[in-house]
């Protein structure tokens, strides 16, 4: 199978919008923090931990501010995506790539140390939401890695 | 040299019987430049592999280097070619995923011990005239540099005897003198030299000429 | 020869990919199987060795409520009469025993989740306080509490149930079971927090006079515990026993569902891939006559072939192997609280040397697996003739 270069890079855009749209799906379907975990009784298990809560249903818990925080991250993911599929040169690439692997330690970032989860390591959002965002982040800077370091091939590539 | 008597080589392809070689005779002295011509499928690369233990008669014998190519072992004859005798076949035969000093220097690697002698690599890649592209991938390159190369990569081991098959068949013109000169060259170093082509001009390079009919060869 | 073997494998991405990715699913499978059921058993043994008991004594009607405690940390709260102790004390075979109170609480200051508490008698314990004073050199004094890994505070720290107000005086490590989520508390003090919760808590906590919800028994022999359990369940009448061979069949049972899935998965893993890897094996054998008659020519041994063609297929398995026991360890190791809480059992880390050879196990498998496919396209390629392999690539 010959991979000429356009074709890799549309094949790499569309891995790039498939971890953008896992990043956003991830913490309210696949893998809910806790207040949605909670709801769809998904899971019986603890809620969050009783600090973070509150009474007050006008705010969250600090989940809640890593899911719609990752909402952006995914979505940029999927428009570094789009853009790479639009134009598939060595240098968006290159470009891309860099802000690919940001957004992937971002990613990473965010239920870790930025906003972070709740406390009790029971919960849903620690034990399924952050090591999924954790993982996705991780493959999002190897996918921005590899379209940094990536050559162009020369005119008859070798499979 | 060489010394093969009453060759037989037999196919069967369904129902036919096909009979590449019917009797052929053949003997060759340290030094000389035989050049072996014929009309194409007369047998002549079946009789070369032959000579350099690729394949086996289905009758006769054949010694070469005073080995008797039929009695000895496969390891023997793995021993024999690598030591002493050079292909150059029809097709390059590169690999692909091996550069091009990586491909010359390959008998070394799988064949042999010891350490590698680039700089032998690297000058008979100029005298073939494509140094500068050693590293390059066989993809890269055309069907003539792959001939080329090929050359080269049967010189390495220093052979006492080369076997070749059409090597100047893709060059053009200048080329092909080029690289008869440097067969001439080596064989008056001392290397025999058993060539097949279609070209009868190249004769004037060699000591003799014999040619392939209905399966022997006979002197022209 | 190597430096070949890695060159050819190097250069033929796409090919070798799909071919390392499936020794990667193979070997994945192998290994995910038989790590979730080690850590399975290793945190029931170590949940139950850690007690320092052989056997537990449970009512027998209460026997699901108590395995839920001790395996899933569901806290529950049950009794049964005490004058079973010294029944059991007089059993052939037991040596020492110790009666524990389970309580459960409906909701802490400390934490969201419900949590166990376990009235001990410091005087007669054998499983708690020995761990206490090996680490902090003094019995459990008033209003002291040893607490799991799993409850929220460190040592000092100050925790209330029921309204009355605790100390934190030690910290157990994990084991993944009930442990994780119980609180150790002095029977005496324990009736006082009950009678104070009558003004002082939300919901109060009655704990009748005369009670005792399990028994612990050391038995002198250990490998006559068997024996001792059914003389116990025999001669006294409503007990139930449970072992660390009884937890862990419980456990197996429960895990055997998943365990049946995971080991269908790895079958169809296997299948699919085997056939596979057999096809591009082949597939690339005859792509390569060819190259293996220029090689032949060159001077390579029959024995050089057949030695080149396997181990790049080794290679290749071995770098599968190794990816596949890889990423499916690092994502087993994440999720492991969620496989747990899914899959309703307690969950350890395994031990390093079950892991070891857990692992090691799959790769050598899966190397294996390698060695085989490749076997009858190298045994051929071997034994051709170099000019028949010249001539056939040529079509």
């Amino acid at each position: 199978m010959t991979l000429d270069n356009k074709k890799r890079d549309r094949i790499v855009a569309g891995v790039l919008i498939l971890l953008g749209l896992l990043i956003i799906l991830t913490p309210w379907y696949i893998f809910p923090i806790c207040e949605i975990a909670e709801k769809s009784g998904n899971m019986q298990m603890a809620s969050g931990s009783g600090n973070d809560m509150n009474m007050n249903s006008s705010t969250h818990m600090t989940c809640w501010y890593t899911a719609e925080a990752e909402t952006g991250t995914g979505a940029l993911a999927i428009l570094a995506g789009l853009v790479l599929l639009a134009w598939p040169n060595r240098e968006s690439r290159r470009s891309l790539g860099i802000i690919t692997i940001g957004l992937g330690v971002v990613t990473i970032l965010f239920p870790t140390y930025l906003i972070g989860t709740c406390t009790s390591p029971d919960s849903a959002c620690n034990i399924g939401t952050k090591p999924a965002l954790i993982i996705l982040g991780v493959l999002t800077v190897i996918t921005g890695i590899y379209l940094v370091l990536a050559r162009d091939k020369s005119p008859v590539a070798s499979a | 040299m060489i010394e093969a008597m009453g060759l037989v080589k037999t196919y069967h392809d369904g129902e036919r019987e096909i009979r590449p070689l019917d009797g052929t005779d053949f003997t060759c002295s340290t030094g000389e430049f035989v050049l072996i011509v014929g009309r194409s499928g007369t047998g002549k690369t079946t009789f070369l592999n032959i000579l350099g233990g690729l394949t086996r008669p289905t009758t006769g014998t054949v010694l070469v280097a005073g080995k008797d190519l039929i009695a000895i072992s496969d390891a023997d004859c793995a021993r024999l070619r690598y030591q002493s005798i050079g292909f150059v076949f029809q097709f390059p035969g590169l690999l692909s995923t091996l550069t091009v000093i990586e491909n010359v220097t390959l008998s070394i690697g799988i064949a042999g011990s010891g350490p590698v002698d680039v700089n032998r690599a690297r000058n008979l890649l100029e005298r073939v005239g494509l140094h500068e592209k050693a590293m390059s991938l066989p993809s890269q390159l055309s069907g003539g540099e792959l001939k080329r190369i090929a050359i080269a990569r049967a010189l390495m081991n220093k052979p006492a005897l080369i076997l070749a098959d059409e090597p100047t068949a893709d060059l053009d013109v200048d080329t092909e003198r080029e690289m008869m000169e440097l067969f001439r060259e080596i064989n008056r170093a001392g290397t025999t030299i058993v060539m097949v082509t279609h070209n009868l001009d190249l004769a004037s390079y060699a000591s003799r000429v014999v040619r392939m009919e209905k399966g022997k060869l006979v002197p022209v | 020869m190597l430096g070949l073997i890695v060159k050819n494998i190097i250069r033929r991405p796409v090919r070798n990919g799909a071919l390392i990715l499936s020794f990667a699913f193979i070997a994945a499978s192998l290994f995910s199987g038989s790590y979730l059921l080690a850590g399975a058993s290793d945190s029931v043994k170590s949940g139950i060795s850690r007690l320092g008991a052989n056997i537990i004594v449970v009512p027998q009607n209460d026997t699901a409520e108590s395995e839920n405690v001790l395996l899933r940390g569901e806290p529950s709260t049950f009794f049964f009469d005490n004058s079973v102790v010294p029944q059991i004390e007089n059993v052939s075979g037991v040596e020492e025993v110790e009666p524990q109170i389970f309580v459960a609480t409906l909701a802490a200051s400390c934490c969201s989740l419900p949590v166990q508490i376990i009235a001990i008698d410091p005087s007669r314990d054998f499983t708690i306080t020995p761990w206490l004073t090996k680490n902090q050199e003094k019995p459990l004094g008033m209003d002291e509490i040893i607490v799991g890994s799993k409850i929220p505070g460190d040592v000092g720290a100050s925790l209330t149930f029921y309204g009355h107000s605790f100390t934190i005086a030690g910290k157990l490590e994990p084991t993944g079971t009930g442990i994780d989520t119980s609180v150790f508390v002095r029977t005496q003090d324990a009736y006082v927090m009950a009678e104070e919760s009558k003004e002082k808590a939300l919901v109060p906590i009655e704990i009748p006079q005369g009670v005792v919800s399990a028994v612990l028994v050391r038995v002198s022999d250990p490998r006559d515990a068997a024996n001792v359990s059914y003389r116990i369940m025999n001669q006294i009448p409503g007990t139930r026993v449970l072992t660390t061979s009884t937890l862990v069949s419980t456990v197996a049972d429960q895990l055997a569902g998943t365990i049946r899935i995971m080991n269908l998965l790895a079958l169809v893993a296997t299948l699919v891939s085997l056939p596979l890897i057999a096809l591009i094996s082949v597939m690339g054998a005859n792509e390569r006559r060819r190259e293996i008659g220029v090689l032949r020519a060159l001077g390579a041994t029959r024995t050089k072939i057949f030695q080149l063609i396997i181990g790049e297929s080794v290679a290749i398995a071995a770098i599968g192997g190794i990816l596949g026991i890889a990423v499916s360890w690092i994502i087993l190791v994440m999720f492991q609280s969620y496989i747990a809480i899914l899959t309703r059992i307690p969950l350890a880390i395994p031990s390093a040397g079950s892991f070891l050879s857990i692992a090691g196990t799959a790769f050598i498998i899966t190397v294996v697996v390698g060695g085989l496919a490749a076997l009858y396209p190298a045994w051929r390629s071997a034994l051709m003739e170099p000019y028949e392999a010249i001539r056939s690539g040529e079509l």
